[in-house]
């Protein structure tokens, strides 16, 4: 439109002319309510509704993949750890010397067997302190009918044949065997993953429960606005922009209840995680989370505002097509 | 002038409406506005002046017949476009329809914001409008406080900010004093010499006596012209 105030004035419409100054002036004014949308959510209930929905599953999903990152941490710690070493054990010999010779032929083969990096007989000092809370620290090693332990360092990145080198490994000495990990390391990979499906189903079921909640909190509130979308859509506004519009104002709702959800989260994380540490059991005591696990924390109540915001715009773009 | 300048703005061809499984309201309307036209539309109450004007702004599409609205069958427009013919068209209603939460300034910016314009020009646009219809003091205070001849104002402003082709007012003076009403009018004729086509349904016979455009009379769910 051109300037409408200077097409009347030069019409003669019987109406005061607005002053220059007057409306430079007004120009300046800075608005005195509000900056509000166009299709506002509702104070009460709605926002309410959608801050502690949007919060309780940040919360949840935090936790939940705190839990999922700090057990794969674990597994990935205990598989490299295993993967990468095997122990032999050669039983000892009535004769020494034959023990002795046995004993070599083993590590001069195992140091040439392919991807066999490092090869180490366990020295008595270290035998004596594996027997110890047994047989106590007074105990002479050569003394006893114990067999050598040989810690074997392979190439990792390898999928190494234990059987293979274990037939072969036969055919060197017959007093030589292998202790295999995989088999317990199969079954904790078996109870990782089972949790692992357990935490998914959580990750599910809150994810589910929240695009729900966004659906109803949505449709709820187009039910609410009908009468000012009708406007909207008289004026000329597409479903797509009346879409965005509620969209802006959900997604900022979801990542103010996200922020809350996360920051509540870190210190239950914190407090497991210590909890995980103080076990010492073992490979348990592998869990390490680091940067890129909390980096992932951190991103929640992002991904929480565009979950929340994607769901949202396809519930009301849905819904306007029926209006 | 091209071909579209002599197209007719609305078009309807044996056009009847009807809501559910309720008599037609309207039945075999057939008529056409001329683009840079000015009518009343007239009628007793319940006759179907807001059915027609509906069905001319897009809120509702016709239960049989063609309705053509700037050369588009709108049984055959998608929603967008829809949207976009709409923009074109500015709707004065009875009851002002504002949004309430809003304040005028930003009810009157909102054809403005729905084309994508830049804020700087909006501002200026808004401004200088609502200078001219003497809102001026009340331009950031929510439309909900104001008076209902402020609402009447309001909601004209926001019909004619976009220059419209077709305006469509409905009742336009049922809510405001006889000064007002005269002031509107005026407002009505200065669009209409400027190629707004304009069209302003009343039931007030003394607003028709006083000015003499062509009327278009409801009367039986048919349509009629009168001189």
């Amino acid at each position: 439109m051109e300037n409408i105030d200077k097409q009347f004035k030069a019409h003669h419409i019987a109406k005061p002319k607005p002053e220059v100054a007057k409306v430079k002036a007004l120009r300046k004014q800075q608005p005195v309510v509000d900056d509000v949308s166009e299709l506002p959510i509702d104070e009460g209930y709605s926002k309410t509704f959608l801050r502690v929905c949007v919060g309780v599953a940040v919360f949840l999903v935090a936790i939940t993949l705190a839990g999922v990152l700090g057990i794969n941490s674990m597994f990935e710690n205990s598989r490299r750890q295993v993967v990468s070493n095997f122990t032999v054990q050669v039983l000892p010999m009535p004769n020494y010397e034959e023990s002795r010779d046995d004993l070599l032929n083993v590590v001069h083969f195992l140091e040439k067997y392919p991807d066999v990096e490092q090869v180490s007989v366990l020295s008595d000092e270290d035998l004596r302190a594996l027997l110890e809370p047994w047989l106590g620290n007074n105990v002479d090693v050569e003394l006893l009918p114990i067999p050598k332990l040989l810690d074997v360092k392979i190439s990792s990145g390898h999928l190494f044949d234990y059987k293979e080198l274990a037939v072969r490994l036969s055919e060197v000495s017959s007093n030589a065997s292998i202790n295999d990990h995989n088999m317990w390391l199969s079954r904790l990979l078996r109870f990782i993953n089972s949790l692992k499906m357990l935490a998914l189903t959580v990750l599910i079921l809150v994810l589910c429960a929240t695009v729900m909640s966004i659906i109803y909190a949505a449709k709820t509130s187009l039910n609410v606005h009908k009468d000012t979308i009708n406007i909207l859509h008289i004026i000329g506004a597409t479903d797509e922009y009346i879409a965005i519009n509620y969209v802006k104002q959900i997604a900022r709702v979801a990542l103010f209840a996200g922020v809350i959800g996360m920051i509540v989260s870190v210190p239950a994380i914190m407090v497991v995680g210590n909890m995980a540490k103080g076990i010492e059991a073992g490979i348990f005591n592998s869990v390490s989370f680091g940067a890129n696990e909390w980096l992932y924390i951190l991103l929640l109540p992002i991904g929480g505002m565009l979950v929340v915001g994607g769901v949202a715009y396809i519930a009301i773009m849905k819904a306007l097509r029926k209006l | 002038m091209d071909a579209k300048s002599f197209e007719p703005i609305i078009e309807m061809k044996n056009v009847g409406i009807a809501y559910g499984d309720n008599p037609f309201v309207l039945k075999n309307i057939d008529f056409s506005l001329r683009r840079g036209s000015m009518h009343f539309l007239t009628g007793k109450s319940g006759a179907g002046k807001t059915s027609l004007l509906s069905m001319m702004y897009l809120a509702q599409k016709p239960t049989e017949g063609t309705l053509k609205v700037f050369g588009n069958n709108i049984n055959m427009i998608d929603r967008d476009t829809t949207a976009f013919l709409r923009r074109r068209i500015g709707v004065v209603f009875q009851d002002f329809r504002l949004l309430e939460h809003l304040s005028v300034f930003d009810n009157v910016a909102l054809p403005l914001r729905l084309r994508g314009m830049k804020e700087r020009e909006i501002r200026q646009r808004v401004i200088e409008l609502l200078a001219w219809v003497d809102l001026s003091n009340n331009m950031y205070v929510k439309s909900s406080d104001i008076s209902g001849g402020e609402k009447q104002r309001v909601a004209i402003a926001r019909a004619v900010i976009n220059r419209p082709e077709l305006l469509l007012a409905d009742e336009p003076t049922g809510n405001v004093d006889n000064e007002i009403a005269l002031k509107l009018m005026k407002l009505f004729a200065e669009l209409n010499r400027l190629g707004t086509t304009v069209v302003i349904a009343t039931h007030s016979n003394e607003l028709m006596d006083r000015y003499n455009y062509p009327r278009l009379k409801l009367e039986g769910g048919n349509i009629s012209y009168v001189k």
